[in-house]
């Protein structure tokens, strides 16, 4: 697990609150993303790619889509521009292999 | 709906737009896809988080607080709609070409707001969407722990979140300097800064242009020393090679690079991280401009396509104009004053200024654009991409994200001769997935002008389509009364 942490310095934060992502519970804090909160909880790999490989926090500002997780049963949505929500439920995805040529 | 004047992006030229017009009595429509304005640059914290030190938060944190403070106090005249994507630019009813003159929209916007779609015409339209970073794939650039410099400031600046604690950071630029001081105040440990290229040569060729701002030569030199004082090593002339790791990264690997940026065999070097922050310059957000149909450019010292405009930063359509990041890289100071310039020129465009009082005003924002412009310049020539950038990939490296597609199919692809973007993306469907080819298309398309010993532009460019971003259908299902514009064929399907 990478240590990574909340700065304390600077802010204070509200009460706080518990997710569910996959079969974890965990904290956060209100006006944290799903992505601050997964990646101050130590965990990268938000869902795994068309082949099948880990894939996490990229650009952090809603262009290159890498963050999309599931939330409360809605598909792709980027975790570091969705607020956390007390009791959400935040799953990996896994999106659909590759079938050898185009998918059209 | 119409507006007087709808703005896009609530970013430092956004804001700056915004203000300009509503102190002519302009109403204003700023649209925003943040839940907060200040744009990447000056990225707030959420407003649930209580500020208690607002030194601790940086120097962009109090510039961006007195930009946002100068537009609340314009609210009444400015509604800033945040949470709000624009996914289409669309001639107003349908038309061809846009109707000439202010009376008639000059574009009508699709929404996507609350979860709902909804139309917008604008009588005229500021586009100031900012930049997105350069995507270098690199082996292993995928790995969960690779970040972009821009989102781990991003996790520091609004989050307070430091998402590591054994960093690299590598790329070009002065963000790598600014990143690494913040990490080190964080508590983190930076193994260096890796920079592609060399200050000193830079200093050699552009001194009398850098000499034209000595407070941001002190502000770099602070930088430095702030690395020094950290004890953490710049290494120009070298740049990151590899990740490694299984399910994210664990270590890094980087190399000395020449002058044209190719790596220099047996210079491997191997240390251990847990995280990677990578920054290799920025490239213009056009896909509103570019469906819009506005004619553009290619300018590498800019970052890549930008929209033509005129002295104004009209564009070459009616009523539609361009301003900061997204219409030419130049820094968020360069965006403020070309925010307030593009609003001269849409109160001109509205009647709302004369032409002689918008000449006036124009000129003396000219006057200081071109006094920043020498300074920014030099930084842009010290960061422009050279050949080596697109030959860190490997054959396994996967180049589009979205799709998984590899260094190696789209090489196969060119090598088949197919050499414009659009035509790579139907045979290997890179720039087909979610991200629209944001990220993988400046690649490609230097790949292309490798192999055909040309230019970049020479790919052309992915023809943006509406939804510029993914639209639920439930979306439309509960569109406003008013009818909503047409979900073009294959909308959400994927």
């Amino acid at each position: 697990m990478p240590p990574a942490t909340r700065l304390t310095d600077g802010v204070t934060r509200g009460e706080p609150m518990t997710f569910r992502f996959e079969e974890r519970e965990l904290a956060a804090y209100p006006g944290e993303t799903v992505a601050g909160a997964l990646l101050a909880a130590g965990v990268r790999t938000f869902r795994h790619s068309v082949d099948g490989q880990p894939r996490g926090y990229y650009c952090g500002m809603g262009v290159c889509f890498e963050c999309r997780v599931r939330i409360d049963g809605r598909a792709n949505q980027r975790a570091c521009m969705t607020p956390v929500q007390p009791g959400m439920q935040v799953q990996a995805q896994r999106d659909e292999p590759r079938r050898g040529g185009p998918r059209d | 709906m119409t507006s007087e004047l709808v703005i896009v992006g609530a970013g430092p030229a956004g804001m700056s737009a915004a203000i300009r017009a509503a102190q002519s009595g302009v109403q204003v429509t700023l649209l925003d896809e943040a839940l907060l304005p200040g744009g990447q640059i000056y990225r707030q914290p959420p407003g649930a988080f209580r500020v208690r030190d607002p030194h601790a938060l940086g120097a962009d944190y109090a510039k961006g607080q007195a930009l946002i403070g100068r537009l609340a106090r314009h609210h009444p005249l400015i509604e800033h709609r945040p949470d709000t994507q624009v996914w289409g630019v669309f001639p107003p009813d349908g038309a061809e070409q846009p109707q000439r003159g202010p009376d008639a929209p000059a574009a009508e916007l699709a929404l996507l707001g609350d979860g709902r779609v909804s139309r917008l015409a604008a009588r005229a339209l500021i586009v100031a969407p900012g930049a997105s970073e350069r995507a270098v794939p690199f082996p292993g650039w995928t790995l969960p722990g690779v970040f972009t410099a821009g989102g781990v400031q991003i996790l520091l600046k609004s989050q307070r979140v430091r998402p590591g604690e054994r960093f690299l950071v590598a790329g070009t630029g002065p963000l790598l300097l600014v990143l690494a001081n913040q990490l080190a105040k964080a508590g983190a440990r930076v193994q260096a800064v890796l920079e592609l290229s060399s200050l000193a040569a830079t200093v050699r060729r552009q001194w009398p242009r850098l000499l034209s701002e000595p407070g941001l030569l002190l502000q770099g030199l602070g930088l430095h020393l702030g690395l020094r004082r950290a004890g953490i090593p710049y290494l120009e002339r070298h740049t990151v090679v590899a990740a490694r790791g299984d399910d994210q990264v664990r270590e890094a690997v980087w190399m000395r690079v020449d002058a044209d940026w190719n790596p220099l065999p047996g210079s491997e070097r191997t240390v251990a991280v847990d995280a990677i922050a990578v920054g290799f310059g920025f490239v213009p957000n056009t896909e509103l401009t570019r469906q819009a149909g506005a004619r553009h450019r290619y300018d590498a010292a800019r970052g890549g396509w930008v929209p033509e405009t005129d002295e104004h930063l009209a564009t070459s359509l009616p009523g539609i104009f361009a301003a900061g990041d997204g219409a030419g890289v130049r820094g968020s100071r360069t965006a403020e004053l070309q925010g307030q310039l593009a609003a001269v020129g849409a109160l001109r465009y509205l009647g709302r200024l004369s032409a002689a009082q918008a000449e006036t005003e124009g000129a003396l924002l000219r006057r200081r654009l071109r006094r920043l412009e020498r300074f920014a310049s030099a930084m842009a020539e010290m960061s422009l991409p050279r050949p080596g950038l697109a030959r860190l990939a490997q054959p396994d490296t996967i180049v589009c994200r979205c799709e998984d597609v590899t260094a190696r199919e789209i090489a196969d692809c060119i090598g088949q001769g197919y050499h414009r973007l659009d035509s790579v993306k139907r045979i290997t469907r890179a720039g087909m997935g979610f991200c629209q080819g944001r990220t993988c298309a400046p690649h490609i398309a230097a790949l292309i002008a490798e192999k055909e010993a040309g230019a970049p532009e020479a790919a052309g460019w992915l023809r943006p389509r509406p939804p510029l971003r993914p639209v639920p259908l439930d979306a439309f299902a509960s569109a406003e009364d008013e009818p909503a514009p047409r979900p073009p064929a294959g909308a959400a399907g994927r």
